[in-house]
């Protein structure tokens, strides 16, 4: 390629020059460091520093995070219905079950052997669903009850996801006072993460106690569900949450991220809190679209205090990709540049890898594993977490 | 044309560029078949945020990193139109390093090159003297078509006016010599090719018009005051390459120039590899290894990763509860089957069958793991599994050895050589218990048993898993040499060793040599190699089982010697 005459390579050239003085000796000997064909300019990335406010303090209480009980008969079921990117709405699992097998489902005929009982009849709806339905035992749910403490002192309460299961959520919700929180009015909004069945289906038991409920939704539900909430006996406000950030109270947004997802479902909404003196302590579904895109975005975004990335609950995949240099992969790896303070897990995250993270030193607050969580590693059903300057 | 299932509903909304955010959802969409997005050649793949929207990623054939970098989307037309550069970070060993311009090799052979590859946005020079062309995409709002395409220089060609002078007299690069010449377009072709055929995947179609322009370019030349101006040279093409999708009547009318492309290779588009199983059996993965060496924890760890992949595994021990799966734990992860007891060198592919059949009855797993303590020989089970060939296709054979027991356990008993000479790759546990220089020479003796089988030590149970099973996979052979039943002659079952016979290679061969010395060889249970092959671009990955050799392309390091192995009775 280049003849020169000598016997000295480029790449001798090339490390002998920079001998640990670097490209500034290179570019003395005639070498150019930049290129002219490139654009001028690389994106200049800017903050935008959203304000969301700042709250005083945030607590969550797992309702329930065990989303189903036996991985194998779940991961079977969608195996045989036809794989990761069929529609869920047509696997034939209970709420919308209409008999006629695994894979042949739909979302109209499930819901019209169940619709006159919503949202009241729910012991009868979800008995005519699992005698109906593939595996009526497995589904279990996740939801989690959110309190936020503002500045001036006041508590204001959410409910993020309602879980799968008819049954199992309701019994969740009557253990945590969660039937009394919604009837009373004191839960003041309702968000729902994604639309995915462990989330989203058990809907109707929200509905149950509280069918004026303010609703957040991604816009990118599909008919169906967005059927599903009229279906329920909804009554209040639905808000249909676009892409990007949406402010909720002062230290409250959720971001919606547009991501597709497994089981022909697209768009999740995570949420972000700004707490005082301490940072950004975020709380999530699921978390399809992968920790590092949520923390790049949240610091992209969002200001939050003292720039740092305090805490942490939900779920905790890296990305949905395979890194290029599998070291990458490794959780414990991967999250350390955020350099979290405390850190909540639940069956998302894994337990050999929850368990790695407490080995591993990271401020992991650990659960008591009952009512059917798995492991004390977990923030099981029933434990809790908060997250405020001491 | 069909968008739903990248993003329901069309681009959505506005403002604020669109194709970016749908570049992610074809890949995010495009991961959730594995076995197409590894068909389609992807190896690794790393969005970046923090500055500007970009992604790393590896593609099968090329081992350095490829980057892709959004610059800007123009919304002033009825459909939006977004840029992005594209990069090529070679591997510093690959000597494609050498053709770039003398700044881009003195950073591949910086120490935290890898660190600046990872975030390469944030480092112009970097970016500047890696990138190959540019990468164009074009959307109908509503999703009635879409076009890609790319834009390179067939070669990126600098000039030194004044030379590049080596310190101690003489030049480098002559004054007016090439100080480099980057097959740029070559370059950034694979990048565009999986990313097009990723948008035929989930689009579900061909793409319906393929244009192509030529124009002339020139070669750049600069001088010591860092002065530039283009220099006309001939020789050098720029090209432009135009794919549409969707309905060729809505597609926007070119620009000038434009012709169609010529049909052919060039263009072809990689397409996931489903033929590989048809039947979709499971695969079958072997994991050996003595009694506490450190598989349970392995195991697990590998369970996980399955799940957290939505993959189905299915789990066959022998002799359940001796080191067997704390049951309580992975009640539900996997399907547990345990096989019955019994001698396990006589028919076990017979109760191995059962096992599977259980299993494979009621469900479909992706993957079988077979989990044999360290009583059983693993050449056993290898000779019997072409047995099961209905029901399962062969995975690699992991072997976990205890860092810290090996030895005594090699010494008492051959089984222990023989699960690491069955092995497809081998895992060092509890390394930490272990001094350094120990560590080496248990590697090294490793190595001797075993040349091919790669040595990863695990870190409390961790291994890449995912990156290790891509290496060890039997890949799709490239061509198939039948030699006849390369276990005639078979001995009766009995307490017969195993013997292994390593035949090292001074030279490249021709097949019809290769095959004299497999013939020659005897009766052989397995066989396995690298060659160099009369006739191939690099070395050959020789495997043999029954009546089959197979070669293929080599995936994964390359071992520094050529070597056939064998492994038979007696």
């Amino acid at each position: 390629m280049t003849t020169n005459g000598t016997s000295i390579s480029r790449r001798d050239f090339v490390k002998g020059a920079a001998l640990g003085v670097g490209l500034g000796t290179l570019a003395a000997m005639g070498v150019y460091s930049y290129s002219p064909w490139s654009r001028k300019h690389l994106p200049q990335v800017k903050r935008n520093l959203a304000d969301i406010g700042v709250c005083r303090r945030v607590k969550v209480t797992n309702i329930s995070e065990t989303s189903w009980f036996n991985n194998a008969e779940l991961m079977g079921d969608i195996k045989g219905a036809g794989g990761l990117l069929v529609d869920q709405y047509t696997y034939n699992w209970p709420p919308f079950a209409d008999g006629t097998g695994l894979g042949k489902g739909s979302y109209e005929r499930g819901v019209a052997q169940i619709k006159h009982l919503l949202p009241n009849r729910l012991e009868e709806a979800w008995e005519i669903a699992s005698s109906k339905g593939i595996h009526p035992d497995n589904p279990g749910g996740y939801a989690a009850l959110i309190e936020m403490e503002d500045m001036d002192g006041k508590v204001h309460k959410y409910l993020l996801d309602s879980g799968w299961s008819y049954k199992w959520m309701d019994e969740a919700f009557k253990r945590e006072g969660v039937d009394k929180l919604l009837a009373s009015g004191e839960i003041e909004a309702f968000i729902v993460s994604h639309e995915h069945f462990d989330h989203f289906w058990g809907l109707p038991v929200t509905m149950k106690y509280a069918p004026g409920i303010k609703m957040y939704v991604p816009d990118t539900l599909y008919p169906s569900g967005f059927q599903y909430i009229k279906d329920s006996g909804h009554k209040g406000e639905l808000v249909r949450v676009k892409k990007g950030l949406n402010k909720i109270a002062p230290g409250m947004a959720s971001f919606m991220f547009e991501v597709p997802i497994i089981c022909k479902v697209f768009g999740e909404q995570s949420l972000y809190f700004n707490v005082a003196d301490l940072g950004l302590v975020s709380v999530t579904g699921c978390c399809h679209q992968g920790i590092i895109l949520f923390a790049d975005t949240a610091y992209k975004e969002i200001k939050y205090e003292h720039d740092r990335f305090h805490g942490l609950y939900g779920g905790l995949h890296i990305s949905p990709f395979e890194d290029w240099d599998p070291k990458y992969d490794d959780l414990v790896i991967g999250l350390k540049k955020w350099n979290l303070e405390k850190v909540g897990c639940n069956h998302c995250t894994g337990i050999v890898t929850a368990k790695k993270f407490v080995e591993a030193g990271y401020p992991v607050i650990q659960g008591t594993a009952r009512f059917r969580s798995k492991d004390r590693v977990y923030l099981g059903n029933g434990d809790q977490i908060e997250f405020k300057k001491a | 044309m069909n968008l739903s299932r990248i993003r329901p509903g069309g681009l959505g909304p506005g403002p604020g560029p669109r194709l970016p955010g749908l570049v992610s959802c074809l890949l995010a969409a495009a991961q959730f078949d594995r076995a197409a997005w590894r068909g389609l050649g992807f190896r690794g793949l790393r969005p970046s945020r923090r500055s500007g929207e970009a992604w790393t990623l590896r593609l099968a054939g090329r081992p350095g990193v490829f980057g892709l970098l959004f610059r800007e989307e123009d919304e002033s037309g009825p459909a939006p139109r977004a840029s992005f550069s594209t990069h090529y970070f070679p591997d510093p060993a690959e000597p494609l390093a050498e053709a770039l311009p003398l700044a881009g090799l003195a950073l591949v052979e910086s120490p935290d090159y890898w660190d600046l590859v990872r975030d390469f946005p944030a480092r112009p020079d970097l970016a500047g003297l890696c990138e190959t062309g540019t990468l164009t995409l074009a959307a109908h709002p509503a999703g009635s078509w879409l076009e890609t395409g790319l834009d390179a220089p067939v070669r990126r060609r600098v000039l030194a006016r004044d030379g590049v002078p080596l310190p101690g007299g003489g030049w480098l690069v002559p004054p007016g010599g090439r100080e480099s010449d980057l097959p740029a377009w070559r370059l950034a072709l694979p990048l565009f090719r999986v990313l097009a055929a990723a948008w035929a995947l989930l689009l579900d179609e061909a793409p319906s018009r393929r244009l192509l322009r030529r124009d002339p370019a020139p070669a750049w030349a600069y001088d010591a005051a860092g002065r530039w101006a283009e220099v006309p040279d001939p020789g050098l093409a720029r090209l432009h390459l135009r794919l549409g999708f969707g309905p060729a009547g809505r597609l926007p009318a070119p620009g000038p120039g434009f012709a169609p492309a010529p049909g052919g290779a060039r263009l072809h588009l990689p397409r996931p590899d489903r033929a590989a199983d048809p039947a979709g059996r499971p695969e079958l993965l072997v994991l050996t290894g003595f009694l506490g060496a450190g598989k349970t924890t392995l195991l697990r760890r590998l369970l996980e990763e399955q799940v957290s992949r939505c993959r189905l595994v299915g789990v066959i021990q022998n002799e359940l509860g001796e080191v067997g799966l704390d049951g309580r734990l992975v009640q539900g992860e996997c399907v547990l089957e345990e096989m019955d007891e019994g001698c396990v060198c006589c028919s076990l592919a017979g109760r191995l069958r059962a096992g599977l059949l259980k299993i494979t009855e009621r469900l479909t797993p992706d993957l079988v793991v077979l989990e044999t303590s360290g009583l059983a020989n693993p050449l056993n089970v290898l000779e019997e599994l072409p047995e099961l060939a209905d029901l399962a296709r062969p995975g690699p054979v992991v072997t976990v050895v205890d860092a810290a027991h090996f030895a005594a356990a090699a010494a008492e008993s051959r089984v222990a050589l023989d699960q690491v000479r069955a092995a497809d790759a081998l895992v060092l546990a509890k390394a930490d218990l272990v001094a350094e220089a120990d560590l080496a020479a248990l590697e090294s003796r490793l190595r001797e048993l075993n040349p091919l089988a790669p040595v990863l030590r695990s870190r409390e149970g961790w291994i890449p898993w995912g990156a290790l099973l891509d290496q060890v996979r039997p890949p799709r052979p490239a061509r198939v040499l039948s030699l006849g039943d390369l276990r005639q002659d078979r001995a009766t079952h009995g307490q017969d060793g195993f013997g292994v016979r390593v035949e090292r290679l001074d030279a490249p061969l021709g097949e019809a040599e290769l095959a004299a010395r497999v013939r020659a060889a005897g009766p052989v249970a397995r066989l396995k190699g690298v060659v160099d092959l009369e006739g191939w671009d690099g070395p050959v990955l020789v495997q043999g089982v029954r009546d089959r050799v197979e070669l293929s392309d080599l995936p994964g390091p390359v071992p520094a010697e050529r070597f056939l192995v064998y492994i038979g009775r007696g």
